[in-house]
């Protein structure tokens, strides 16, 4: 090492900083350089003289710092950021032809399924009520969403008008219905997908307790919920889910639904089903198995989903409400399959037959 | 994984992920050395108390905006430094009074008072050299220009290595290391006097001599 590179190297020498083999140099030139020496030696005391006293931060900046931010507002995706990520992600795709001849599939069998759903329907068909829905603070989706099923004699108005009477003759008027379905759930909705049994109305809502729903990570995730930002939702219930504690059943719940809602039945299926197994006896574990058996029916698994009933049937709160799923199931299966067509997923091929046979 | 044991990323990360516990964690570490760094740029330390607080407010409002392509600590600084500059440019008519001018009502008495307390037995003479050479070393840093004070003090105070700096201030590394190496020349020659006197007891002459910072450790230590 010359005295050129030497000064190039002389603050990482003197800071730690730097690649250890070119320090090494650094000192063995140091020790053979008298000039060198004197610039280290320099630099060195003056780095020790004018060490600084460390201020102690003034009391109370720190509370006031976390009360401050606790108002201003939470992290969140700005519209903009938003905007330019779906913008440059759709554009991403849209470069590739494998994404042109995948839309081009999807529309010819879009097309296919609407020249099959447009031939009538009973006129109980109509109404389709999805559970698990954002709903209100505090409370678990008592409220029905309502969408309209192919049903092309009448306008989708009357029917939603129509549910939402019924909504509100059932006495929950207390509990707001959401204003919209999570995307997933009105585009199996628009596919004739009822999941959920008719008497979903009838049964009391999953009541989130006080200390769980002011949980600010949990109410952050329900946000996310409620906004339809299912991944993140699905993230933020898994953290708290993690921690433990009273919010853990209640999280894994939502954690599901998020799954649901965000990809679908076949991709929450898993989790419903292992939350009656980590959380025993609690609302939770009921609710997971109402919305595995939704999930069961809208993927075609009637026996899977009878299972559920007569298992949930044994307990007193869900007896009346199991017998009329179970019901509504034999209905189904009696009238030669048209109303489980509808509840089913048209996508899934074990299902086709019986939606050629409905309609 | 408790928050304490994690990086600063993955912290942030959990806040954007809706953890307020995470944040928490992030400014108890970090509030420190910021608030010392702002201090000492703007010389007040009632307005490093409110920038800041105004810098986490940032980090909160722009959370969601955090890319995870560099360090938290790069961009917490960035922030840091634009509030400075900002408030330097509003305030470069008004003047300030000086960091360790506490005044008498000054509740955050500045280090000297402290030093005056713990040498009570310690003999006069010593804590006035003291007292001036602290003053020289404030007095000195007022007089670096902007861009070496602030890369003096990201890395002294703020413990950021020069690549991190050269991010925050956008300017080379290389640029960074010869503002820093000026800044430490200069803050030297801001101590000549005593740096000369400590010289002048060494036999040779060249050594590292007394020079007062280790006086003012050696009567701390007996203290």
């Amino acid at each position: 090492m010359n005295c050129e590179s030497f000064d190039d190297a002389v603050l990482d020498l003197l800071y730690g900083e730097g690649d250890s083999a070119v320090a090494a140099e650094a000192r063995r030139h140091v020790s053979s350089c008298a000039r060198c020496k004197k610039v280290y030696e320099t630099l060195d005391l003056a780095r020790q003289e004018v060490q600084l006293e460390e201020l102690p931060v003034p009391s109370g900046l720190e509370s006031r710092i976390l009360t401050a931010a606790a108002l201003a507002r939470p992290p969140r995706l700005g519209l903009w950021s938003a905007i330019d990520r779906f913008i440059s992600v759709a554009g991403a795709l849209a470069m590739r032809p494998q994404v042109a001849m995948g839309a081009l599939l999807v529309l010819m069998c879009g097309s296919s399924l609407l020249l099959l759903r447009a031939r009538p329907a009973g006129p109980g068909s109509v109404v389709v009520t999805e559970r698990g829905a954002p709903g209100a603070e505090g409370a678990v989706a008592a409220a029905p969403t309502v969408a309209v099923a192919a049903d092309r004699r009448g306008t989708p108005e009357t029917y939603a008008d129509r549910a939402a009477d019924k909504w509100k003759g059932d006495g929950k008027a207390d509990v707001a219905p959401p204003s919209a379905a999570p995307p997933a759930a009105t585009a199996m909705a628009g596919a004739a997908a009822a999941s959920a049994a008719p008497s979903d109305a009838q049964v009391p809502a999953l009541t989130i307790p006080e200390a769980v729903a002011s949980d600010p990570t949990f109410a952050a995730a329900m946000e996310d919920y409620r906004a339809k930002r299912f991944e993140n939702a699905l993230r933020t219930f898994d953290v708290v889910e993690s921690g433990g504690g009273e919010a853990a059943a209640t999280a894994a719940l939502y954690a599901a639904r998020s799954l649901r809602f965000g990809k679908g039945c076949s991709a929450a299926l898993v989790r419903y089903e292992t939350i009656p197994t980590k959380y025993p006896g609690t609302p939770s574990a009921q609710e997971a198995m109402w919305d595995a058996a939704a999930c069961h029916r809208e993927l075609g698994g009637t026996d899977q989903a009878r299972q559920l009933y007569q298992a949930l049937r044994k307990t007193p709160a869900s007896r009346d409400r199991a017998e009329a799923a179970l019901a509504e199931l034999e209905r189904g299966r009696a009238s030669g399959g048209p109303g489980q067509a509808r509840h089913a997923a048209p996508a899934k091929a074990k299902r086709s037959s019986d939606i050629n046979n409905g309609f | 994984m408790a928050n304490d044991d994690l990086p600063d990323e993955a912290l942030m990360r959990r806040y954007q992920a809706g953890d307020a516990a995470a944040f928490a964690t992030l400014m108890r570490r970090h509030i420190g050395r910021l608030y010392n760094f702002i201090a000492r740029h703007t010389g007040n330390r009632a307005t490093a108390e409110d920038l800041a607080q105004e810098v986490f407010l940032r980090v909160v409002e722009r959370a969601a905006d955090f890319k995870h392509e560099a360090r938290f600590t790069t961009w917490l600084y960035t922030i840091a430094r634009n509030q400075c500059i900002d408030h330097l440019r509003k305030a470069s008519l008004r003047r300030h009074p000086s960091l360790d001018d506490g005044g008498p009502g000054d509740e955050h008495a500045p280090l000297r008072d402290r030093l005056e307390n713990q040498s009570a037995g310690n003999s006069g003479e010593r804590v006035a050299m003291d007292h001036e050479v602290k003053d020289r070393i404030i007095a000195s840093l007022a007089k670096l220009p902007d861009e070496q004070r602030e890369v003096f003090l990201l890395r002294e105070v703020s413990n950021l290595p020069f690549l991190e700096i050269a991010q925050v201030t956008g300017v080379p590394e290389n640029t960074v290391k010869s503002r820093m190496r000026y800044a430490l020349e200069r803050l030297r020659e801001g101590l000549g006097d005593y740096g000369d006197r400590g010289d002048h007891d060494e036999s040779d002459g060249e050594g590292l001599g007394m020079h007062p910072c280790k006086i003012v450790g050696s009567w701390k230590g007996s203290g």
